[in-house]
């Protein structure tokens, strides 16, 4: 009997071993988990952290271009300083890894199934993403980046790094046009948060992306104005085509950074320069756009702070008439996105590029090529763009629009007011762009008239203004320390050291 | 002659003997002078069947029956021996008596020659050539802790036993001989007669707030085993048990046999035990100074930086009124019987545990049936169930804790008053994110795990021929472990979200069956043995989570009552399965010197195909000395061994290819998740040497055993943070070399031994020290960001220096080493965000002294656990400094100038300038941020450790068996950590900063937000019916 058994046992055992060994350690896929998946899939999440890179640094960049400034005194980033910190390096963060290579996961499934609209908008967003890196962080690890098996990389120089965006450019823009049964509206729409599957907007996202490159290096003398206005022609046309990232709001996962849910602007307070601009302090008219954005205290005055000096009203009581109200619109950040304004509502959308920036370019290029009628209707074209973008009425709009703060006259047309109205549509959401527009101009007061640089400057500046990011601390300080020291990166003032685009 | 056939046949046969004897009247004889009446019991008052009884000097005699009850015709002098397998001999003395009732002492000798070293095998331990523990039942039932673990504390060289908090229900671990792996899980293989038991601790990671393992605490699943139903419990501490056991015993194993069912007249035993408890040692903090900054009242600021209290302030001892008095009773009842083919042992043990946070508290149930049947002569079964229930209530740690809660409470206001009339939270400040008030804390938010458990087992053991051994196990370890927290929409944790139900159910699956076949063979001289074996496990977990935010209505907790659209749910599967097959080869030249060789072949499916067979040998040598002398009574055993055993360990789960995350963000969709995987990966080498001796001397009254081990652990498989450049944060890879060596001893000294009296002591002595050979990608630091609780300190690994080191941002100094302080403030600056070697946790030496002392049946024995040396870093004490609770610089209205010289460019000059800046600490909140935190790494703690001290008393079995219906009975009374004597300034320098779950040299030594071990009396009666 027991023989018997055993015998079964025993055979069992063996069938078991010999036939299916493999199968029975082939266990190591995650089945909770995918290690591909679909363009369409890809493609949300790359949108939300195009968003999430931009906004988490532009606390700090808004300090340095003076959007906002810090409810207490004397901290680091106001005095241009770069502590060692992961702080505004999230740009890095967001480049190599939250984008990262998902941009190849999602070329390699559009090809495969020849989505090229997804292949095209997949280069599109890469473009973009070293465009604004380099722009925040200068050099990078480029040529060695993402290379399977390495785990310590060289650092390239901007120039190469301002070559590939126009090169994957290109190739988004000829992918984009490329037709196949595969690349329909509605396949992309599936993705495309942004654009709803529009590759018509695609392409003109891309061309925006190749009119900024063209655009900031206008110090050198390979700058082409012409170009930059054809890129700009080939670009955003209207608000309609604004690249604007969508945000549920629900919860913290899914809400704009900026949002009161998220508590990340909670700190910050409108800088006395932007309300100076919009309160006719700087310029001879109230801007309508000066509710919409900002907040008066309680007496209903507007009032800001000043680089480095703090709130002076941050722990006076809710009550008190002259109290700082929040970005949020309110005196405390609220608990639910109920009276909360602007682009820092939980379900704002953030704009990562827009019509009213493109034709500042315009009108930037056109002015430096002495074609001044382009540039006043361009000039024109950005401020009414973005007054419609914050919700300004036509009528006021138009009265603004007819007041001396508008220059009317192209011949009186400068770069400064060119460069004051850009500075006014890009608050809050183009601080990224604003600070290239700043470097470029090396913080000139002559161009941004009323502007004041902060007293102190971070005992590591040397006397110098900040000039850009450093690389991510706990990605590059900690874990590549020797490449650093090739580019200088380990220097305390790095940071003030010139990007390769503000040079002549 | 008698003798010898007495005690090796099995006991029931040996009872039908004696009452064949008696019936005979074998033993009766025609000279009686006396007839002596008595009973045979062990030292827990049961009876013992089957006792063999001589008269000296003659060939008659008798054997107990089935009550232990004898009754034998003697010459008035007579002298009696009392002989009985795996109990001590005894001799006595019938002086006229006509009642004589005999205790046998079990022989330890006897229990020590046999070791379980895998799948249910049993090895002499003259053969092994390696240390190892074995741990009684009894030992650890006297212990009364919740947790078995940590009942192991201080009785054990080599390993160390940490319970992470002293609240009910946390998790405990055990690491024997220090880390082996970087990342990989650290703690020893847990095995139940034979079968694989899961004792993973719930990882956080896995719920849909991915939350780190430090703000809660999930029981280690081992701790489900019944204490009670432990036989006893060996340790294997090297990765020699790795042989049998495969990869996953490479940190060792504990393995547990379970009491089984004895032969004999069925028995019913009762036992109880009642703990009171009481919180020990909580961080001081000052009730001098108000709330404010820079000597200015702030209502608006939890921290107490404001003017001192006026003497007309009414304080409040909030600590008194936050704690409450520990309660827990646990009741055991266990049936159990059995004739010579079927034997049965059911234990039931239930209990209720009141922690001494209100709010805490653990209810536990456990069954568990053993059985066995013999088929035939050749063909035995063995069965194993339990049924495990257990319900943990819990509270917050860490940042948003209770504790810090309660620390940070300015002692003018009365924390009791947690509630507004209108039943909402009263708020202390109109900061919204304020703190909680630590009563509000644990009566408002929830915190419970509730785990339904089963274990089985099935064993099928053949004796076909009388050389060889065939055993087969099936065995499975399935249990449910859900969870729900919520965090109310008026606490801290709450706001943001406006409340926030979390629950996961883990279903867990380990399953393994085992096959082994051992040849015994003795030609002359020479003895062999054969073992070859397989083992098949396959491993799943699946854990689901769900998430809710915004209350509709705060008190109601279900996620029925939160947004829809906030609901969030996670998967998370992880799959494993392994197979083995090994043999073992032991030959001895006259059981003299004893050889053993294994191999072991293991195929994962952790590792990429063409990398996942791999083999792993051992050698162990063993060489009893003492055979080779006169035999004398100094030295009565030598025994020299050493060993030589490489093991290969595992990648975790789905690590090789990289792998996407689903993502909350709008729009949902995937993304690559932090870890990048690893196509290459290979497994992890550890190679470990041992060297020892095991030495008896007079008469075994002091025995010594000694081992050196070094071991080294190659292409250790961690995910170390890299440059981003990889295209993700971190990234598995096969890179560093970690080593670890030490020295334990155990010396046993029974210095009386009478009688009536017996005392022994026991000592334990383990020194461990490691060392990182090679980090990582050659990396200057590597860090477990677990262990990064508080400030800048954390668990940093540095080339060449021990893999305990403490990491922190240090001062900066000049060349000479003196602070350097900034000219414009007079604050001591700080050296960036760069970590350092600031200290180590690992202590110099640790010692358990164990005595136990029995005199008639009064026993009595306590554990001190002692250590010297080693680092811990005082978090609680760093966030009390800078909240300003702390009692450090109470005298804050005096100038203060720091020692250091100023940061003028001339700090590296031959005359630096000193720093001579006065700052009056009340005046200026800063000068309570300007230290480093290093500063709180309290340097070389040493402890004195009151464990346990137990005194029980047996009633004698005169009193007792008087009563038919009692057979046995004892009460105890026992302490636990009753007092801690140290210079440690903190709370308890042995608790842990994470749970069990955290990876790598663990979070023993930080403390932060951690509640201490309290103290406990426990009272308790022992019945046997």
């Amino acid at each position: 009997m027991q023989h018997k058994f055993s015998r079964i046992f025993f055979i069992g055992l063996l069938a078991l071993l010999a036939s299916s060994c493999d199968e029975f350690l082939d266990v190591n896929t995650d089945i909770s988990k995918p290690q591909s998946a679909s363009a369409p899939v890809l493609l949300p999440p790359m949108l939300s952290d195009m968003a999430r890179g931009e906004q988490f640094d532009s606390r700090f960049v808004g300090q340095f271009v003076q959007y906002w400034h810090n409810v207490t005194a004397g901290t680091s980033y106001e005095a241009h300083g770069s502590p060692s910190s992961d702080a505004n390096a999230e740009k890095w963060r967001s480049h190599y890894y939250a984008i990262g290579l998902n941009v190849d996961l999602m070329i390699a499934d559009a090809e495969a199934k020849e989505q090229w609209n997804y292949a095209g908008v997949a280069r599109a967003i890469r473009a973009w993403s070293w465009q604004t890196s380099t722009d925040h962080h200068g050099d990078m690890i480029f040529k060695q980046a993402w290379e399977p098996g390495r785990f310590i990389f060289d650092f390239d120089s901007q120039d190469l790094i301002y070559e590939e965006v126009k090169r994957l450019s290109n190739e988004a823009l000829e992918l984009l046009n490329r037709q196949s049964e595969a690349s329909t509206t509605a396949i992309l729409a599936r993705g495309d948060l942004v654009y709803a599957g529009d590759a018509a907007k695609w392409t003109k996202f891309t061309y925006g992306v190749l009119a900024r490159n063209a655009n900031h290096i206008s110090n050198k003398s390979t700058y082409d104005p012409r170009k930059v206005i054809e890129y700009v022609d080939k670009a955003l046309a209207s608000n309609s085509d604004n690249f604007l990232v969508p945000h549920a709001g629900n919860n913290t996962d899914d809400s704009n950074f900026y949002g009161p849910l998220r508590n990340n602007m909670t700190v910050y307070r409108p800088s006395t320069y932007i309300v100076n601009l919009l309160d006719s302090v700087l310029l001879p008219a109230r801007d309508p756009r000066l509710p919409i954005m900002l907040t008066p205290s309680l007496d209903g005055k507007y009032r800001g702070i000043n680089p480095g000096a703090g709130d002076p009203t941050n722990s006076a009581a809710t009550t008190s008439p002259t109290k700082l109200p929040t970005l949020f619109g309110t005196v405390t950040r609220p608990t639910t996105d109920k009276g909360s304004k602007f682009i820092f509502r939980d379900n704002a959308a953030y704009p990562i590029m827009t019509y009213a920036e493109m034709q500042f370019i315009k009108a930037e290029a056109a002015i430096r090529a002495n074609d001044k009628a382009t540039a006043l209707t361009a000039y024109t074209n950005g401020i009414k763009a973005h007054m419609d973008f914050v919700g300004v009425s036509a009528a006021n709009r138009d009265k603004y629009i007819a007041s001396a703060a508008v220059v009317k006259d192209a011949s009186a047309l400068t770069i400064s007011d060119v460069m004051i109205q850009k500075y006014i549509a890009l608050w809050g959401i183009g601080s990224a762009e604003t600070w290239v527009d700043m470097r470029r101009y090396a913080y000139n007061k002559d161009i941004y008239k009323g502007f004041t640089l902060p007293t102190v400057l971070s005992s590591d500046n040397g006397g110098k203004l900040v000039q850009r990011a450093r690389p991510r601390f706990n990605s590059e300080y900690v874990w590549n320390a020797e490449s650093l020291k090739t580019i200088g990166a380990d220097q305390p003032d790095y940071h003030t050291k010139e990007m390769w685009f503000a040079l002549p | 002659m008698l003798k010898y056939y007495l005690t090796s046949t099995p006991v029931l046969l040996r009872k039908m003997l004696g009452v064949f004897l008696l019936i005979t009247g074998f033993g009766a004889t025609a000279f009686a002078q006396q007839r002596v009446n008595g009973k045979v019991l062990d030292a827990d008052g049961t009876a013992l069947p089957g006792v063999s009884i001589l008269i000296q000097g003659t060939e008659k005699g008798t054997v107990t029956g089935i009550e232990g009850e004898f009754s034998l015709d003697v010459p008035a002098d007579a002298v009696l021996e009392f002989n009985f397998l795996g109990y001590l001999k005894q001799i006595v003395v019938v002086k006229n008596r006509t009642s004589i009732n005999v205790t046998m002492e079990a022989d330890s000798k006897v229990l020590d020659e046999f070791v379980v070293t895998g799948m249910g095998l049993k090895t002499k331990k003259d053969a092994l050539g390696y240390s190892t523990t074995t741990v009684s039942g009894k030992e650890i039932v006297e212990s009364q802790r919740d947790n078995w673990f940590n009942s192991l504390a201080a009785r054990i060289p080599g390993a160390s036993v940490g319970n992470t908090s002293g609240m009910a229900g946390s998790s405990s671990l055990i690491n024997l001989r220090g880390t082996s792996s970087l990342f990989g899980s650290n703690q020893p293989l847990i095995v139940v007669d034979g079968v694989l038991v899961d004792n993973s601790t719930f990882n956080q990671g896995a719920l849909v707030s991915d939350r780190p393992n430090r703000d809660n605490d999930y029981t280690n699943r081992a701790a489900d085993i019944n204490a009670n139903d432990i036989e006893s419990l060996t340790v294997l501490k090297g990765p020699e048990a790795a042989a049998i056991y495969g990869a996953n015993a490479g940190n060792g194993a504990i393995v547990i046999t379970t009491k089984k069912g004895q032969i004999g007249r069925g028995k019913v035993s009762y036992d109880n035990a009642f703990r009171v408890e009481q919180v020990y040692r909580i961080p001081e903090t000052q009730s001098v100074f108000g709330q404010g900054n820079n000597g200015i009242t702030d209502l608006n600021t939890r921290r107490t930086f404001g003017p001192a209290y006026g003497s007309e302030v009414q304080l409040y001892n909030n600590s008194d009124n936050f704690f409450r008095q520990g309660f827990s009773q646990r009741h055991n009842m266990v049936f159990e019987g059995g004739s010579k083919d079927v034997t049965y042992r059911w234990s039931n043990s239930f209990q209720d545990y009141k922690g001494v946070i209100p709010g805490n508290s653990l209810q536990n149930f456990s069954s568990r049936l053993v059985g066995s049947v013999q088929l035939s002569p050749k063909v035995r079964t063995e069965t194993n169930f339990a049924y495990i229930n257990s319900v943990n209530d819990k509270v917050f740690r860490g940042a948003n804790g209770v504790l810090l809660n309660l620390l940070s409470w300015p002692a003018n206001d009365d924390i009791r008053q947690y509630e507004t009339a209108a039943g909402t939270r009263r708020r202390l400040l109109s900061s919204a994110t304020e703190l909680d008030n630590p009563l509000f804390n644990a009566d408002r938010n929830f915190n419970q795990d509730q785990t339904n458990r089963f274990q089985g087992s099935i064993n099928l053991i053949l004796d076909p021929v009388k050389w060889l051994n065939m055993r087969a196990t099936l065995g499975t370890d399935r249990y449910t472990q859900s969870g729900v927290t919520v965090e109310h929409p008026e606490s801290n944790a709450g706001l943001a979200s406006n409340g926030q139900i979390e629950s996961y159910i883990a279903i867990n699956r380990l399953d393994n069956a085992n096959f082994t076949a051992r040849a015994n063979k003795k030609v002359g001289k020479l003895g062999a043995s054969l073992l070859i074996g397989t083992q098949i496990v396959s491993n799943r977990n699946d854990v689901t989570s769900q998430r809710g935010q915004k209350f509709f209505d705060p008190d109601f907790y279900n996620i029925n009552n939160t947004d829809p659209t906030t609901h969030r749910a996670k998967s998370q599967i992880t799959r494993k399965h392994l197979i083995g097959v090994f043999a073992q080869a032991e030959i001895n030249y006259d059981e003299l010197v004893y050889l053993t060789a294994t191999g072991r072949n293991d195929w994962t499916s952790t590792l990429p195909p063409e990398n996942r067979s791999y083999f792993f040998p051992s050698m162990g040598l063993s060489f009893l000395a003492s055979k080779l002398i006169p035999e004398n009574n100094v030295l009565t055993y030598l025994k020299l061994r050493a060993s030589y055993a490489e093991v290969a360990k595992d990648a975790p789960p789905h690590r090789i290819g990289s792998i996407l995350e689903p993502r909350l963000t709008t729009g949902g969709g995937y993304s690559y998740g932090f870890f990048g995987g690893n196509p290459n990966l290979r497994p992890e080498y550890v190679v470990a040497r041992e060297v020892g001796f095991e030495a008896r001397f007079f008469k075994d009254r002091v025995t010594l055993d000694f081992a050196h081990f070094f071991r080294t652990s190659y292409n250790q498989i961690s995910p170390p943070r890299t440059s981003y450049g990889t295209g993700f944060v971190l990234s598995y890879i096969n890179s560093g070399t970690l080593s670890n060596w030490g020295y334990e001893a155990s010396l046993g000294i029974t210095p009386v031994k009478t009688e009536n009296l017996t005392w022994s002591v026991n000592f334990n002595f383990t020194r461990l020290d490691s060392r990182a050979d090679r980090l990582p990608l050659d990396l200057p630091e590597y860090y477990v960001s677990d262990s990064w609780l508080f400030g800048n300190v954390r668990n940093s690994l540095f080339k060449g220096g021990p893999l305990t080191t403490f990491g922190a941002v240090d001062y900066l100094r000049n060349n000479n080493g003196d602070i350097l302080i900034n000219p414009g403030t007079g604050l001591p600056e700080l050296n960036g965000a760069n970590f350092t070697a600031v200290g180590d946790r690992n202590p110099d030496f640790a010692l358990g002294i164990y005595n136990t002392f029995t005199y008639k049946d009064f026993s009595f024995s306590f554990l001190f656990d002692i250590r010297r040396g080693g680092d811990v870093f005082n978090g609680n004490a760093a966030f009390l400094y800078s909240s300003g609770y702390s009692t450090r610089l109470l005298d804050r209205t005096q100038p203060y100038v720091f020692k250091g010289v100023m940061r003028d460019g001339r700090e590296n000059s031959d005359n630096p300038t000193p720093n001579t800046l006065a700052i009056v600490p009340q005046y200026q909140t800063g000068f309570f941020g300007a230290l480093s935190d290093a500063d709180f790494i309290e340097k070389d703690i040493n402890w004195v450790r009151m464990r346990e001290l137990s005194l029980s008393y047996r009633f004698p079995a005169g009193i007792v068996g008087s009563s038919k219906f009692v057979r046995s009975a004892s009460v105890f009374v026992t302490g636990n950590d009753l007092f801690i004597i140290t210079n440690y300034t903190g709370a308890d320098p042995a608790v842990n900063g994470n749970s069990a779950a955290s990876p790598g040299a663990g979070s023993v030594g930080f403390d932060y937000g951690t509640l201490a071990n309290p103290r406990g009396v426990t009272l308790g009666v022992r019945l046997g019916l």
